[in-house]
């Protein structure tokens, strides 16, 4: 699928992750077991050093000046080679937005800063209310001569205890026509009096996600985003991001590694049943880099990703849940043991197999759960037009 | 809880009455100690279970269910044990209750008339909890055993491995299957004298691995039953499973339907929307397919021939075990991160249909095994 001045590159970012990054650090994302902030951020600076840390940002921000597909293969790359993730909020989602759309004070400073890994940002879209519904949040924003004061309430709030900033989507007119027409988007340092966060437990123990209570936290007026009430349209560019690398194709190769793996251990590869479930997942994931491939010939003809980027969350995100559901399958029992303290010291990745298989499941729900996702692609396909 | 139940078969008054009873006296002890916050305060606990229910249990009769009245047991159908089974699936229950059942009837099925004098009277009242070890690491469900007995100057010597026993972590007493030279034999085991790993299931079950490193026993030690009996066993521990499963997917209908009519988004609630109905009916469809199916495989267990008997067994566990994954994962679906936090209880109906689905025979296993008695 790719020339071979492409494949020369792969092999180059390939070299530099098995140099640059702790094989440690690799064991342990090749393993699922949660990678430190510290170890994320020595990552980050590494990939800051080689002038890396944002490939898909224009040279003049500090990105690569690389071309699309380039991009595409340096971040299938790294997570093939088990590279940390550094988190999309910052580098993929509000930087993008902030060079289209911030001001030029805006721009000077907090660019460099997420480049950098200086400031490490969350997202406050969600609300108790409001998740598939994002329009109607209720997180309120009120000008107070030089600045807003906010109230409410935001959930689901990942990484929001590793981070130092937010980006959040707030109701400044609640009077709009249209409530997607009274949203503006701010970003709020966490420090600021009246913020408290909240872990949110998940099944399996960790905290990755948080509730954030604002009490009167007074954020200045220069950092609103662009203009007011424009938050909607702001968020829609943000979500857009990153839509090349959207099926996942790198991290769903890692994971059919781990299985193939696993399953061998197990005795597995030579039952025709699990054989077949191997191959068809194989298979699934050929169609899917087959089609993400397709994509990318036009981003190279300049075609921006339309509704096939939908699809391939859908089916990236399935595979990504059928892959880890087979991880569990091919320990059977012996994956029922859960935690560090529960591991079998001969096997200790069997403990580890549930939590994958629980993790996945969140991948049909964030980002636009996959019900929305096929909402996206039947009204782009124009069905009930006619109605 | 659920309010319909397996359908029981066709019964005399009787034991419509006694059922009828049971019934109660199971709701009204899972309403009293198994609400999910009472379930958390247990499973956070250093016994990581409800020792007040086991007692609860042990009070009502629910640990002598079918066993020998001689032994102060109560002599009651399997259709009924599998009812209060389905009952405890849906609470979620963290005590090993059908795996200490099934333990205690093949003790009864197996057992010389010493060994069940000795045992089956202190196990009806709850002091002493028995559980089968049987699955292996390596072995998987369905492969011979590796486990291995010889005969020893005091008895015999047991050696080898079992792998992530349900319950194994309380038990105070192991059946434990091994190979002899005439084959598989049923040996009665102490907890005191095992080397045990316990730890906790992803569920929050307990479980344990056994070691059994050459093991000195009595030659008294030995069931009097063997391979038929543990097969009997077997599909009855996968029968009672599908039972627990039935009542977690009861459950996980109902935390589905019920989340799903009072949260809103775009002005209605979720039920409104056709995409997700059709997904709750699809998850009902499954429930009603899966209950009837369990029930007829408690039937084939109670009454039928061995092959009868693993051909209803495995049909259940495969369609019990679609049903299982599919509504537990809707149900994480359609509540969204609600789905996935500790402290609500879709992520544990989750959790626990998912190790249901891995337990007694994985889907390859049952459908081979289906295959070879009917094709």
């Amino acid at each position: 699928m790719y020339t071979a001045r492409e494949q020369a590159f792969a092999e180059e970012v390939r070299a530099f992750v098995r140099s640059e990054c702790s094989e440690d650090v690799r064991r342990k994302v090749f393993e699922a077991v949660a990678v430190t902030a510290q170890e994320r951020l020595a990552w980050h600076k590494a990939l800051h050093a080689r002038g890396w840390a944002a490939p898909h940002w224009p040279a003049e921000h500090g990105g690569t000046g690389w071309s699309p597909v380039e991009t595409y293969i340096f971040s299938e790359t790294l997570a093939e080679e088990g590279a940390p993730d550094l988190g999309s909020f910052g580098l993929k989602m509000l930087g993008p937005t902030l060079m289209q759309y911030g001001t030029p004070e805006q721009k000077a400073y907090y660019l460099p800063r997420i480049l950098s890994g200086e400031d490490i940002w969350c997202q406050g879209f969600s609300e108790p209310g409001a998740g598939s519904d994002l329009a109607s949040l209720k997180t309120r924003a009120v000008l107070d001569r030089d600045h807003w004061v906010v109230n409410g309430q935001k959930m689901w709030t990942t990484m929001a205890h590793e981070s130092n900033m937010m980006f959040a989507l707030v109701r400044t007119d609640p009077d709009a026509p249209k409530p997607q027409m009274g949203i503006s988007m701010l970003l709020i340092d966490l420090k600021t009096p009246g913020i408290d966060i909240r872990p949110i437990i998940l099944l399996n123990g960790e905290r990755t996600t948080n509730e954030v209570f604002f009490d009167n936290v007074r954020v200045p007026a220069e950092n609103l985003v662009g203009e007011p009430h424009k938050g909607w349209t702001y968020s829609r560019v943000v979500l857009g991001n990153e839509r090349l690398s959207i099926a996942r194709i790198g991290l769903n190769r890692r994971q059919l590694a781990r299985l193939k793996r696993i399953a061998a251990e197990q005795g597995l590869t030579t039952s025709p049943h699990f054989r077949a479930r191997i191959a068809e997942a194989s298979i699934e994931l050929d169609a899917l880099e087959a089609m993400a491939t397709a994509m990318l010939d036009r981003a190279r003809a300049g075609v921006a990703p339309g509704i096939e980027a939908n699809m391939l969350k859908i089916k990236g995100s399935e595979l990504q849940q059928r892959l880890t559901r087979l991880l569990v399958e091919a320990a059977g029992r012996s994956a029922a043991p859960f935690g560090s303290g529960s591991a079998d010291p001969d096997r200790p990745w069997l403990a580890r197999l549930f939590k994958s298989h629980f993790d996945t499941r969140v991948v049909s729900i964030y980002g636009g759960s996959n019900e929305i996702q096929r909402n996206i692609i039947a009204k782009s396909l124009g069905l009930g037009a006619s109605r | 809880m659920s309010t319909t139940q397996m359908d029981p078969a066709p019964a005399q008054s009787d034991d419509a009455d006694i059922r009828a009873l049971l019934r109660n006296s199971l709701d009204t002890v899972l309403a009293r100690h198994y609400s999910f916050e009472q379930r958390r305060d247990a499973r956070e606990s250093e016994a990581r279970e409800s020792q007040a229910a086991w007692a609860a249990y042990a009070e009502l009769g629910l640990l002598a269910l079918t066993l020998p009245e001689g032994h102060g047991g109560l002599p009651v159908s399997l259709a009924d044990l599998a009812m209060v089974v389905e009952a405890m699936g849906g609470a979620m229950v963290l005590e090993p209750y059908a795996p200490a059942m099934v333990a205690a009837r093949l003790l009864s099925a197996a057992g010389s008339e010493d060994q069940q004098t000795a045992w089956l009277p202190a196990i009806c009242r709850g002091e002493v909890r028995v559980i089968l070890a049987h699955e292996e690491a390596n072995g998987g469900y369905a492969k011979p055993i590796a486990a291995s007995a010889t005969p020893d100057p005091h008895g015999w010597r047991l050696s080898g491995r079992k792998s992530a026993v349900a319950g194994g972590d309380t038990a105070d007493l192991f059946i434990v299957s091994a190979n002899t030279a005439n084959g598989v034999a049923l040996f009665l085991v102490p907890a005191a004298d095992l080397a045990i790993r316990p730890a906790r299931s992803f569920d929050w079950t307990g479980t344990a691995d056994l070691m059994l490193d050459d093991v000195i026993i009595p030659t008294s030690a030995r069931l009097t039953g063997g391979e038929a009996a543990l097969a009997a066993a077997l599909d009855e521990a996968a029968a009672l499973a599908c039972a627990d499963a039935v009542g977690a997917i009861r459950a996980a209908n109902a935390l589905t339907r019920a989340h799903t009519s009072t949260r809103r988004q775009f002005g209605r609630s979720l039920d409104a929307f056709q995409v997700l109905q059709h997904r709750l009916v699809d998850m009902t469809i499954a429930q009603e397919l899966a209950a009837p199916i369990t029930a007829a495989a408690i039937a084939a267990c109670a009454a039928a021939t061995p092959a009868e008997r693993a051909r209803a067994v495995s049909a259940a566990k495969v369609k019990v075990g679609e049903a299982a994954r599919y509504v537990g994962e809707q149900c994480v679906q359609l509540h969204g991160g609600m789905g996935l936090v500790q402290e609500y209880p879709a992520a544990h109906l989750f959790a626990r249909l998912s190790l249901f689905e891995l337990s007694h025979g994985d889907r390859d296993y049952h459908l081979e095994r289906y295959a070879e008695l009917v094709l």
